[in-house]
């Protein structure tokens, strides 16, 4: 149906190809702190159309699909603008397919007062000194998602996704410190009863005491050994980003011209596969590619890099499945899905043995130079172990540089984790759903942000 | 007139107090992905918040004519939320500040932008990521007070970041009014070539001045939170109980001004006209941002500072103003023009570690640092003021002049 008006559109405005993503979306945020409850309901209904047309690459969106002739002159008219003769995509046969994520429970069908119920629950066990604040939220969002093309592709997608966040924040002396819970999942509300509330309610309230009787980290260069969480965001942010294909065409990343080359230690292998199950899965990316695993680190050589249809097309390689877009605003562009990192033979014991290193646990947030290659990483919870001592430390924040980093990575921890901290990951101004299947790691030669020792 | 009636209809239609906010942004993108992509659309919005006694209930879409469907899920939601701490007022009919906001843009079209952009990305570095944003955004708020408020604004935003050896650099700025893009692109190419050859540092305390782009990161993420009325009540706030008590520098004095510069308008997100409130006067604490919702809380009024009909409280800053100085830096000291993992600061604790990015030690000359880490306290920070410049530059919510500061721990 709709390739067909893609084609007719591009005969009378002579475009080469087309194509069009329509999305419809529901999403209810409930949100709770100590005082007061807030509920959301946000629909979105839009598309956007990208044309190729002698060379040049134009796109525009709407939210009335009345409009699409419309829309589809405006595109014709900013590839005109542009001017550019370089733009084209490869052929490819046409795919027909549509694929609903399954889940055990539709969270829309869930009324919003046990909704409430469970939150009150996770809140509940968190009344006690030295807490002063509980920030709550529960996320629902199902995204419908239609791929036609002028070359006769139509793919329909249909992913529900859910999300817990427990943020508590407390207070000794002068001190105030926060630390968080989260689970997300492609998953609809079953999500909530994996979840032993009281279990995570105690961890939470452990993980708080020790960052509040925590001091500053001491200043300089360690070997840090990273959680499952901490070690995803250091192949998310450094690593992952730094595959990414249009950053290596506009010579952005540290790993341009790296392809074939050793980059790490041999004792990291790193993929991304959109097939796993998790926060960032789904079955066809926002360009109507098949997902599949792209190798990016064997063995502790780079061998390939995450590709849209375009950039797959300038490096003359074939998509990697990862041309993704946050919404029908903007053109799909190389991001990851889920990444992971192969097991080592590394125990978490023979780590944790080891003298004057530090333990980080979790992250805040973090930043990376792909120009220059440095990176850095703030962690939730962090201990100096040092003569069997666990000492614990405040607001540590990792620096290194990407290259470095890779090649000091000692060992990687025996048993994988799937994080759920997937969230949203930010690039040019988009955000979309990722996660992570990691190992512990540790690695030498870090620089910790901190006070002169 | 479309407008006008949808409006109307939600009001007459709702049974409850009802908040509505109608958008329209009309967006032309450029970005540089090895070549230039240019991108183009609209995107409506409609959000409509019910209230009855102490609940209240927020839905939202994407197209207008769906009002009412809209209409029944805020009510739904409304009526199934749990009770609010007390019961909410809305805003009443009130003057609105005249507000100027990019007239000279708004006939600005697709071409132009585009042809602007490749002015801007007609540089002889390499470009590592570029780009240029046109919006024309339309605001009506109404609610069943009979409260109305327009307000329209257009504004261009540009960023380029080029490299060389292994050396990047970055320019970007945003205004109401037509930008100078070879300029932008000419200072990012300027600073590159000026921080070549970089030298290895040492870890050690020492002055350092922040510059525009790294002091704003700084103080948005790691201060300004301090500052929301929502943050005080939810005991994350240092600030909290401090009001009228000397807790930074005497040289600093911190406003907010909702209906001047980059993000004014004449009312907030639920129809309270903007204004400007005092925060820091001299180092001494004057006062926090409120939405009506956190100012019922306190017995005060709202100063204006409502940044979203979604959640009860929401309180955002518009355009946070730090007080010029008229100092002018000598000496030896480190010129830090950005930062990287500002977000990773406590915003609570006030904690920060972070990289600097295009780093000078100034003494008798300049001399480019290699990578480097700032950390310390950033309320403490504020304490160890020794000089603000005389010039003033907008990065997001924050207008400041480059501050230098004493005795900053630098990790190299």
């Amino acid at each position: 149906m709709m390739e067909s008006k893609l084609s007719d559109l591009c005969s009378e405005h002579g475009v080469v190809y087309s194509d069009l993503r329509s999305v419809r979306s529901r999403i209810q945020v409930i949100s709770s702190d100590s005082r007061n409850t807030n509920i959301s309901d946000t629909t979105f209904s839009g598309f956007g159309v990208r044309v190729f047309k002698s060379g040049s690459l134009g796109f525009s969106y709407s939210t009335d699909m009345t409009d699409l002739g419309k829309t589809f002159a405006r595109a014709v008219k900013i590839a005109h603008s542009v001017g550019r003769k370089d733009a084209h995509l490869p052929e490819r046969n046409p795919i027909r397919d549509r694929y609903t994520k399954s889940i055990k429970i539709d969270p829309f069908s869930v009324e919003e007062p046990e909704k409430l119920a469970w939150l009150n629950s996770f809140r509940k066990g968190l009344q006690c000194k030295p807490i002063k604040d509980v920030h709550t939220a529960l996320l629902f969002s199902r995204v419908n998602t239609i791929f036609a093309d002028s070359a006769g592709s139509e793919v329909e997608q249909t992913i529900t996704r859910s999300m817990v966040g427990v943020n508590v924040v407390g207070a000794r002396n002068e001190t105030l410190s926060s630390v968080s819970f989260r689970r997300s999942d492609t998953a609809g509300y079953e999500l909530l009863s994996d979840i032993d509330v009281e279990k995570e309610s105690a961890e939470l309230k452990k993980r708080l005491s020790n960052t509040l009787s925590a001091g500053r980290a001491p200043a300089g260069k360690f070997t840090v050994v990273c959680d499952p969480k901490l070690t995803g965001l250091f192949f998310h942010e450094a690593v992952g980003h730094a595959c990414e294909a249009d950053y290596v065409l506009n010579r952005a990343s540290v790993l341009c011209d790296k392809r074939g080359e050793s980059i790490a230690s041999s004792t990291v292998t790193l993929s991304d596969d959109p097939n796993l199950r998790t926060w960032g899965h789904y079955k066809y990316d926002d360009e109507g590619t098949r997902a599949k695993e792209t190798r990016l680190i064997s063995d502790g050589l780079l061998t390939g890099y995450l590709h849209s249809r375009t950039t797959a097309v300038e490096m003359g390689v074939e998509p990697t499945s990862n041309g993704r877009a946050m919404s029908t605003e903007v053109v799909p562009m190389p991001r990851m899905s889920v990444l992971k990192v192969e097991p080592g033979d590394m125990s978490v014991d023979e780590m944790m043995s080891m003298d004057n290193v530090i333990l980080a646990k979790g992250f805040t947030g973090g930043e990376v130079d792909l120009v220059k290659g440095n990176f850095i990483f703030g962690c939730e919870e962090a201990f100096l172990i040092r003569e069997g001592e666990k000492i614990p430390l405040r607001d540590v924040a990792f620096s290194g540089n990407i290259l470095e980093t890779l090649r000091n990575v000692l060992g990687i921890g025996k048993k994988l984790q799937q994080t759920y901290t997937g969230g949203m990951c930010g690039k040019k101004g988009q955000s979309v759903p990722v996660s992570e299947v990691m190992p512990y790691m540790v690695v030498s030669g870090v620089y910790v942000g901190g006070e002169n020792s | 007139m479309l407008v006008e009636r949808t409006v109307e209809h939600i009001i007459n239609a709702s049974r409850f107090d009802v908040e509505i906010v109608l958008s329209g942004t009309e967006s032309t993108l450029c970005q540089f992905d090895n070549g230039v992509v240019a991108v183009s659309g609209d995107s409506p919005f409609l959000g409509i918040r019910v209230t009855s006694g102490r609940r209240s209930g927020f839905a939202s879409c994407s197209d207008t004519k769906d009002w009412k469907k809209t209409l029944s899920r805020a009510t739904k939601v409304m009526k199934v939320s749990e009770q609010l701490e007390f019961k909410p007022t809305l805003a009443t009919k009130a003057k609105f500040p005249k507000v100027s906001c990019g007239k000279a843009l708004w006939n600005l079209g697709e071409a132009e932008t585009i042809s602007m952009f490749m002015r801007m990305c007609d540089v002889e570095p390499p470009i590592v990521s570029a780009s240029l944003e046109k919006r024309n955004m339309k605001f009506h708020f109404a609610n069943s007070n009979g409260v109305d408020s327009h307000h329209q604004c257009s504004c261009v935003s540009a960023h380029i970041e080029v490299s060389e050896s292994g050396i990047s650099a970055f320019e970007s700025h945003t205004d109401t009014k037509p930008l100078d893009v070879e300029k932008i692109s000419g200072s990012a190419v300027e600073l590159c070539r000026q921080s070549q050859k970089p030298v290895d540092f040492e870890t050690k305390k020492m002055r350092v001045l922040l510059d525009y782009f790294a002091l704003a990161a700084l103080l948005e993420k790691a201060v300004i939170p301090s500052f929301l009325a929502s943050m005080v009540h939810k005991n994350r706030s240092k600030l909290a109980g401090k009001v009228g008590k000397v807790l930074f520098s005497r040289d600093l004095s911190l406003n907010d001004v909702g209906t001047k510069y980059l993000n004014a308008s004449p009312s907030d997100a639920e129809g309270t006209p903007r204004s400007t409130t005092e925060l820091v006067g001299k180092g001494r604490l004057l006062g926090f941002l409120y939405d009506r919702y956190s100012a019922q809380k306190d017995g005060v009024k709202s100063t204006g500072n409502c940044g979203s009909l979604a959640s009860r409280p929401s309180v955002v800053p518009s355009n946070i103003v730090v007080e010029r100085g008229n100092g002018s830096f000598s000496g030896r000291y480190l010129h830090v023009h950005s930062i990287s993992g500002a977000h990773t600061a406590n915003s609570v604790s006030g904690d920060f570690s972070v990289n600097v990015n295009n780093a000078f030690l100034v003494d008798k000359d300049m001399k480019p640092v290699k990578h480097a880490m700032l950390s310390g306290n950033v309320f403490e920070l504020l304490n160890k003021i020794e000089c603000i410049g005389k010039k003033s530059r907008q990065e997001g919510v924050v207008r400041t002049p480059p501050i230098m500061f004493s005795n900053v721990q630098v990790i190299a």
